[in-house]
């Protein structure tokens, strides 16, 4: 493989932590010098194979396929507007699509290229898997595991699934004894678990995300998905949004939280008689979504207006301190918990 | 039915119908009977009576039954006959009637005994017995245990739909569920120009480690309460 990998060094701890969203492939490892970290945009582009001169000067990712050229990663969403096209994105609202087998070989590069070789034979590497959608069973998350199972098991790993959502608690809730309310608002859907001391109480998710705000806003105010996105990246302050589309977008980001935070309510009350809640928990939100400016403020001012008929005590609302990789960081901490002292 | 109703204008006596009348009165009889007496023939002359023959209903209407009343038929009454039976009472066993009355006072005796025993061992202090912990059964616990309560009393089900609910756990179903899975994803001889975006966080790490630490007693702790 021909990327920037940093050489573990030889006394740090086994293991890997593999994110795969709709939007990005971020897997996390221990090293000597802290916690490395690598992503990859979760997308392709097919072009004939003429442009391959073209794309081998302009250095960027590509991978060769019998008469074609597929440029993968952040490149093929600069490529499809110079060359007027879509992006192809492997998953499709969280979960990979069962009709794309030119995805799932496109996927299975980006995966192996994004983990690298493993430091030891059958090095444990856990992956991210959403939980089912509540407001969407059709939906299924079978395929979506093994598929992804699968692809972690070809490059060498010993591929765990492990929820979403969870891995954000592992990530930031070690203080709280792995207690609290994990918030993952991601580009395809939002994931929500709750743990108590590391047992997973609750977990689910809605097919709701960043695109879902994207696809609404750009619909009420006229403009395309690509357009809003573009808003949404170029610096949206979500407590103080200027003209119309910011406007538009802030009203599908708090319809976002409110159908959140409501399907915890309705959720938490299903298991309520189960278990017994020792301590209020803090509530931990993490995602590409959440990183739009004043995203804490502006979550927890919906929270405090749903908060008397919330179910949970809550003792904190935080974001999470790296909030793209927060879900990668948490499975790492359960990879490296594979491993006996 | 015809009937005459005698209607009484004024005090009258008709004797042959054995009728005293007083003014206002208003009596029925048989149509007969009215059209052979004479005394009520004269009295009916002189207009101390008023006669109208008229064909009178005597039947009376009946109630309805209440819907769905299903009548019962009366049933004739059982009577049952006591008889008494004379038995003659036998010579009492004295031998056997004592045995018995001495084996009744040596339970007693027994009993005696017993709760005297008992007594005495509720006077010695008792052996400090630690408490068994309470259990605790977290969410998985809780479902395993259920899970093989339902395998074992419940008949195997060969065929079905698996519907997916909003909180079904990814890492069972994978096992329940038949999944077809193509084989050599991941091409490792695809010619790639691939260059991938690395971080390195120097914070965090010590605190990812601890996490690390902390999860792992935590769940041994948790698998040895649940070995327990």
């Amino acid at each position: 493989m021909s990327e920037n990998d940093t050489a573990p060094a030889p006394n740090s701890p086994l293991g890997v932590g593999l994110d795969m969203g709709t939007m990005n492939i971020v897997a996390a490892r221990r090293d000597a010098s802290g916690v490395v970290t690598k992503r990859m945009r979760d997308a392709f582009l097919d072009l004939p194979a003429e442009h391959k001169r073209m794309l081998k000067l302009s250095s960027v990712n590509y991978v060769e396929k019998d008469d074609s050229i597929i440029i993968v990663g952040d490149a093929a969403y600069e490529m499809a507007n110079v060359f007027g096209r879509e992006v192809r994105r492997p998953l499709q609202a969280g979960l990979i699509s069962a009709g794309e087998m030119d995805a799932l070989e496109i996927l299975g590069i980006l995966v192996r290229h994004v983990l690298g070789d493993p430091r030891s034979d059958k090095e444990v590497c856990v992956y991210s898997v959403p939980a089912a959608p509540v407001d969407d069973p059709e939906r299924d998350i079978v395929y979506h595991q093994g598929i992804l199972g699968k692809i972690v098991t070809e490059c060498g790993y010993k591929a765990i699934p492990s929820n979403e959502a969870l891995a954000i608690i592992y990530a930031e809730c070690g203080k709280d004894q792995f207690s609290g309310i994990g918030f993952s608002f991601g580009s395809g859907m939002t994931n929500v678990a709750l743990a108590i001391r590391t047992v997973e109480a609750l977990s689910f998710s809605v097919g709701r995300g960043g695109d879902w705000i994207d696809k609404g806003a750009a619909k009420s105010v006229g403009a395309t998905q690509a357009r809003m996105c573009s808003v949404k990246e170029k610096g949206l302050n979500l407590l103080k949004p200027e003209g119309r589309e910011q406007e538009a977008l802030v009203v599908y980001y708090k319809n976002l939280v409110e159908y959140a935070l409501d399907n915890v309510a309705k959720e938490f009350e299903k298991i309520r008689a189960q278990f017994d809640m020792p301590f209020p928990v803090p509530i931990v939100v993490s995602g590409g979504t959440s990183k739009a400016e004043g995203f804490l403020d502006f979550f927890k001012e919906v929270f405090e207006s749903k908060r008397k008929r919330f179910p949970i005590e809550v003792s904190q609302i935080r974001a999470a301190t790296e909030p793209l990789d927060a879900v990668a960081r948490g499975l790492l901490v359960q990879a490296v918990q594979e491993y006996e002292d | 039915m015809i009937e005459a109703q005698i209607i009484c204008n004024a005090p009258v006596m008709i004797p042959d119908l054995r009728l005293d009348l007083s003014r206002g009165e208003e009596i029925w009889i048989d149509e007969r009977m009215a059209r052979h007496s004479k005394d009520l023939g004269k009295a009916l002359a002189v207009g101390k009576v008023k006669v109208f023959y008229r064909v009178r209903d005597r039947k009376k209407t009946r109630r309805m039954a209440p819907p769905n009343y299903q009548r019962v038929k009366p049933q004739p009454r059982v009577v049952t006959e006591t008889k008494v039976v004379e038995t003659k009472m036998e010579k009492p066993d004295t031998a056997a009637l004592a045995a018995e009355i001495k084996q009744e006072l040596l339970g007693d005796l027994k009993d005696t005994i017993a709760a005297e025993i008992a007594k005495a061992l509720a006077a010695q202090p008792k052996p400090e017995i630690p408490e068994a912990p309470a259990p605790s059964l977290g969410a998985e616990e809780m479902a395993k245990v259920m899970e093989g309560v339902l395998k074992k009393h419940m008949p195997t089900q060969t065929g079905g739909v698996v519907i997916p609910s909003g909180r079904t756990r990814p890492q069972k179903t994978e096992e329940e569920t038949p999944l077809y899975l193509p084989q050599g994803i991941v091409d490792k001889d695809a010619k790639t120009a691939i260059s991938v975006q690395s971080k390195t966080t120097k914070e965090g790490g010590d605190e990812l480690d601890e996490n690390a630490r902390l999860l792992r007693e935590m769940r041994r702790k948790r698998k040895t309460d649940g070995d327990q």
